[in-house]
């Protein structure tokens, strides 16, 4: 085994090139063909909605923590969702302790516009009392293990978290206007779409990698993130450049190839809806038979 | 420099621009071309690196003439540096690159190990680049082939030295450069350029020096024809400030 | 292109390029220093470190702005000749001076950005042009839009589109679209980002003639030697 590996180590490039070649990748995958996907939704018991994805080995937990805070003064009905997206060092060793980094930075950015942007959330369902309380969703997005397609695996942690969310109901006494919360009741958060996204890397302008690992991300350019709506309406497609030596516009793709990603990826949609049903529905039947 | 060769300017070019096809080599080698700078050779086809004008010569040299500040070291180019540091055996030369460049101390005419070239910290060095690739950190030398100083080495005191853009420089170090030689007509200066864009003036004063550098300040922003009709009333108005001081 | 767009190159004194660009009403000042030694914890030992500073133009830079600089940043080295250049850092800073809208401003800030690192003479294998678009809810797509015609439009984008092949280089989404208009926004972006190439070109021989090269005035002897 040494020989092959210390070929990776020294010729990354190469070696990544002669699998590219063979029509495969190091981890025997074909090009377009995606890691097996699994879904558990509330795996923490603290948090208020949470959720653990498997992408291959990628892992990524999120739990959504809810608060209780004073609506902003622009939107006095509208309650608040931060997503929060951490890369520590345990789960790879690109990612450095200390402030959060640009993957970490852009994601939970990316995040954040996809909920605020798409109506996908009702913001509405999140106050309490306008202009005085408004429930804030802090949702920490923690990636355990990092094996690529950070996007993807966030993006479905964080829905199915606010699935799995149930908030308890205020209740205000009115005289002191004080509150108390009654975990007995709760009520369930209304999710009116749910992104799904499908992510490739770009090798070259003819050979994109479906649903990259960490080993394939590190020898393409850029990488592009197709999000489709349940109705395979394009929710957002975001397309970064890449960080890569010498190769002379390494990630850029023609429109044409634009309009591949979408089909591919309305392809897959019904297959990642089910994974995340299924799971909604296990967790739905264990919550019944516990009491 | 060497002798003079005729240069047709082509066109303006931008960055991505695509100059010629060149396949293969060609076997005859009156049809070799030649790729100077900002221009690069890929898959076949040669593009501009730089927006600039697109300039080819008699030998077919095609090259990039373009505007730029900042230095990047070219091998057996002229440049003009700063002493920052002493190392021992070299010294670190600021010519304007990104690394500085070092020179040891036996690169001077008549310099052995017993007769040291002792340069102070801020010591002007007029030199040639020995070694200059973008894996190395570029090396001066103030000799040539066969160890004769021709011009080169530590600049004297009192003179006065000045930042211009590299076109600048370039069409500066052109010895029937018509501005120069007018420029020359009316003051009585050395100069000394370097292609790092750094110029060194020396006077018998400082109001003539100060004049020689208002003057070749023009040309950052305009023609040489333009800065020929004003160049006068630049020196006259620094020489009548300088007066009135 | 509905919108004016104008730009002074080399507008500050001490940088190694810079451009002060406008684009209807969205202003940016972008300057490049470099290749020029930078943190020795940044060096690449294969390529140069490419740094964006992006400065709003009131506060201090947020979350937000570290987004914008990841976007610029992994634009500009799509395009950066950056294996020329190792263990160099190039610095690019961006300081808004006007904006209405975000996409705008990411806008301006690329365009910006190639026309300060070309004013830099900054070696690129290419070029780049972002172009902001809208689809209405009436069906219209509009290049270039106003801020009011973007908060009103059923989803803005920004692309960002390469000069030899009009590639996409990166994308920026808001808002829900179907295929079939999300296709028609990039046809028309595609054409769009022809017109700011043809302001870079026009912009560059402006620079380049009025310096009295182009007409050959200048035949220096070079003495450079390629071999």
């Amino acid at each position: 085994m040494a020989p092959l590996n210390s070929w990776e180590v020294i010729e990354p490039a190469n070696y990544f090139k002669s699998f590219v070649d063979q029509s495969s990748r190091p981890d025997g995958r074909d090009w377009n063909t995606a890691r097996p996907i699994s879904v558990r939704v509330g795996s923490i018991g603290t948090a208020e909605g949470s959720a653990t994805v498997r992408l291959g080995n990628t892992t990524i937990v999120c739990g959504v923590k809810a608060e209780l805070c004073r609506p902003s003064l622009e939107h006095p009905t509208r309650g608040f969702v931060v997503p929060n997206v951490e890369l520590y060092p345990c789960c790879s060793s690109t990612f450095k302790a200390g402030p959060p980094g640009e993957k970490a930075i852009s994601t939970s950015q990316f995040l954040q516009r996809l909920l605020q942007n798409n109506e996908i959330i009702d913001y509405e369902q999140l106050c309490v009392v306008p202009n005085k309380w408004a429930w804030c969703l802090y949702c920490d997005i923690l990636c355990l293990d990092y094996d690529g397609n950070l996007i993807d695996s966030s993006l479905l942690s964080l829905v199915a978290a606010l699935l799995h969310l149930s908030l308890p109901t205020v209740n205000i006494d009115p005289d002191t206007e004080a509150l108390s919360l009654s975990q007995k009741h709760t009520q369930k958060l209304t999710i009116k779409e749910r992104p799904m996204s499908t992510t490739f890397a770009v090798y070259n302008s003819d050979i994109q990698l479906l649903d990259p690992s960490a080993a394939d991300e590190a020898e393409c350019g850029g990488e592009v993130s197709v999000v489709l709506m349940e109705s395979g309406d394009v929710c957002s497609i975001r397309k970064t450049g890449g960080r890569q030596v010498g190769v002379l516009l390494p990630s850029a793709v023609s429109s044409g190839k634009v309009q591949g990603f979408i089909s591919t990826a309305q392809s897959r949609l019904s297959g990642i809806h089910e994974t995340l049903k299924e799971a909604l529905e296990l967790h739905a039947s264990a919550n019944r038979k516990e009491p | 420099m060497g002798e003079s060769r005729h240069v047709s300017s082509m066109k303006v070019v931008l960055p991505g621009d695509l100059i010629m096809e060149l396949p293969v080599k060609p076997v005859d080698t009156s049809e070799n071309v030649f790729l100077g700078p900002g221009l690069r050779w890929k898959d076949g086809v040669v593009r501009a690196t730089r927006p600039g004008i697109l300039k080819k010569d008699s030998r077919n040299l095609y090259f990039i003439e373009s505007h730029q500040k900042r230095y990047i070291p070219q091998k057996r180019e002229f440049v003009v540096g700063t002493v920052i540091k002493n190392k021992g055996n070299s010294y670190l030369v600021d010519i304007g690159s990104h690394e500085p460049a070092t020179i040891s101390f036996l690169a001077f005419e008549n310099a052995s190990k017993k007769t040291r070239k002792d340069l102070r910290l801020g010591d002007l060095i007029y030199g040639q680049l020995l070694v200059a690739n973008k894996d190395m950190e570029p090396e001066l030398v103030c000799i040539d082939f066969y160890n004769r100083a021709v011009g080169m080495g530590t600049l004297p005191d009192g003179g006065l030295l000045f930042k211009v853009p590299l076109h600048v420089a370039r069409s500066l170090v052109n010895p029937s450069n018509p501005f120069l030689l007018e420029l020359g007509a009316r003051l009585s200066f050395s100069i000394v350029v370097g292609f790092n864009g750094r110029v060194w003036v020396k006077a018998k004063n400082m109001a003539d020096m100060t004049s020689v550098m208002h003057a070749v300040s023009l040309l950052e922003c305009m023609s040489t024809e333009e800065a020929l009709i004003k160049m006068h009333s630049v020196i006259d108005s620094v020489l009548s400030q300088c007066a009135v001081d | 292109m509905s919108i004016e767009q104008s730009v002074q190159l080399n507008f500050l004194s001490r940088a190694d390029g810079s451009a002060y660009y406008c684009l209807g009403n969205t202003s940016v000042v972008a300057s490049v220093t470099g290749p020029t030694s930078g943190r020795v914890s940044a060096r690449h030992h294969n390529k140069c470190n490419l740094e964006v500073q992006f400065c709003p133009c009131n506060g201090q830079p947020t979350i937000e702005e570290r987004d914008v600089e990841c976007i610029i940043g992994e634009c500009i080295e799509e395009i950066l000749a950056s294996h020329l250049h190792p263990r160099a850092t190039i610095l690019l800073n961006i300081q808004e001076l006007q904006s209405e809208h975000e996409h705008q401003l990411l806008t301006a800030s690329l365009n910006g950005a190639v026309m300060a690192l070309m004013d830099a003479g900054v070696q690129m294998q290419g070029l780049l042009a972002a172009v902001t678009c809208c689809y209405t809810h009436a069906g219209v797509v509009i290049v270039e839009p106003t801020a009011l015609e973007l908060q009103e439009s059923k989803s803005s984008l920004v692309f960002v589109l390469e000069s030899d092949t009009a590639n996409v280089v990166a994308c920026y989404q808001q808002g829900r679209l179907s295929v079939a208009e999300y296709t028609a926004v990039l046809n028309r972006a595609i054409e769009a980002a022809k017109e700011v190439f043809q302001f870079y070109r026009s912009e560059m021989l402006k620079r380049y003639s009025s310096h009295g090269c182009i007409d050959g005035q200048n035949e220096a002897d070079y003495d450079y030697d390629p071999l």
